[in-house]
């Protein structure tokens, strides 16, 4: 015959690893709060050392870092931009301004990934917003999530 | 006679440079047509790789084989369209495609199991909590008093 004392702490811890193992079941692998996102990396790929100005037909090397936590596999879709500093661009609107590249990635749930950019420009500008914005595949057609970089650049004339 | 020969020469030299230049041309429309004939088909196997994600499949490994596809499409349209790249491409596409079914009946199943698991975990702990709100309080108290059983009342 098992002591009542022993049997009442078994309850007891019974009840405390019940509460435990219901928690972990019903919330573990369960994203709360889906997000994406969309970093613009260095030449050292870091979030430093950006350049501010490169030469027309010069290459212009960048890193971008998509990550998904969206709690289902996206299809991404990096569009590269080249506005002025008159450009608008937030959460609701893209920039009305020229593709000038895109990168198009498959991500699965809290995955992410770092790509190497080759950037080259045809003219001379000064004050250029170049502007990558991010936007998903869905069945309707492609979105723009509202997320969205930019890096000020100074484009000049080849010496 | 020399400069006769000279311009049937001309003539060949540029008709054959044209014939060819038009050929490769063509070639490479197709490559690019093709490259994006691929795409679509990326599009499509992802769409079907997200229902299955839906149905409780496990699509991590085919999703990232199919970045990869992507990729070398990507790097295809870049190199004047490989048609290596674009066929390595396309066995990946058919590869993640044809893995589909596979994957639901995995995930159905394995929902299936996450769901029993589910439910005899919520039914035991509405046991527990039942034993425990039935007995507990007698099992304390008999106990209490089997604890107390050699006190004494001393009279004051």
């Amino acid at each position: 015959m098992i002591d009542d004392e022993v049997t009442a702490l078994v309850l007891a811890l019974i009840v405390v690893g019940g509460m435990f193992a219901v928690s972990s079941t019903l919330l573990g692998e369960r994203i709360s709060e889906p997000f994406s996102e969309i970093a613009v990396l260095g030449p050292e790929m870091k979030m430093s050392d950006y350049p501010n100005s490169t030469q027309v037909n010069e290459t212009l090397n960048l890193y971008l870092y998509v990550a998904n936590y969206e709690a289902q596999t996206t299809y991404y879709i990096v569009y590269v931009k080249l506005g002025s500093s008159n450009t608008i661009v937030n959460a609701t609107q893209p920039a009305n301004a020229p593709i000038i590249s895109s990168y198009e990635i498959i991500l699965p749930i809290e995955q992410n990934t770092t790509l190497p950019i080759k950037l080259t420009f045809g003219k001379p500008m000064t004050d250029a917003k170049l502007i990558f914005e991010m936007w998903t595949l869905e069945k309707e057609g492609i979105q723009y999530s509202g997320k969205w970089n930019q890096l000020w650049l100074n484009i000049t004339a080849p010496a | 006679m020399r400069s006769r020969l000279f311009v049937f020469l001309l003539i060949i030299v540029l008709f054959s440079n044209t014939f060819f230049s038009s050929f490769r041309t063509e070639a490479q429309t197709d490559d690019s047509t093709e490259a994006l004939k691929l795409k679509d088909y990326v599009k499509s196997t992802f769409f079907r790789l997200q229902d299955a994600e839906r149905m409780g499949a496990n699509v991590t490994l085919p999703a990232q084989e199919l970045d990869m596809a992507l990729q070398l499409i990507d790097q295809a349209e870049g190199n004047s369209s490989d048609s290596s790249l674009l066929s390595q491409a396309s066995s990946i596409i058919e590869n993640v495609n044809s893995s589909i079914p596979s994957l639901i009946k995995e995930g159905e199943s394995r929902t299936l199991s996450t769901n029993v698991s589910l439910v005899s975990t919520i039914a035991f702990i509405a046991v527990t909590c039942a034993f425990v709100y039935l007995y507990l309080p007698r099992i304390l108290w008999s106990s209490w008093a089997k604890y107390r059983a050699n006190w004494r009342v001393r009279p004051s």
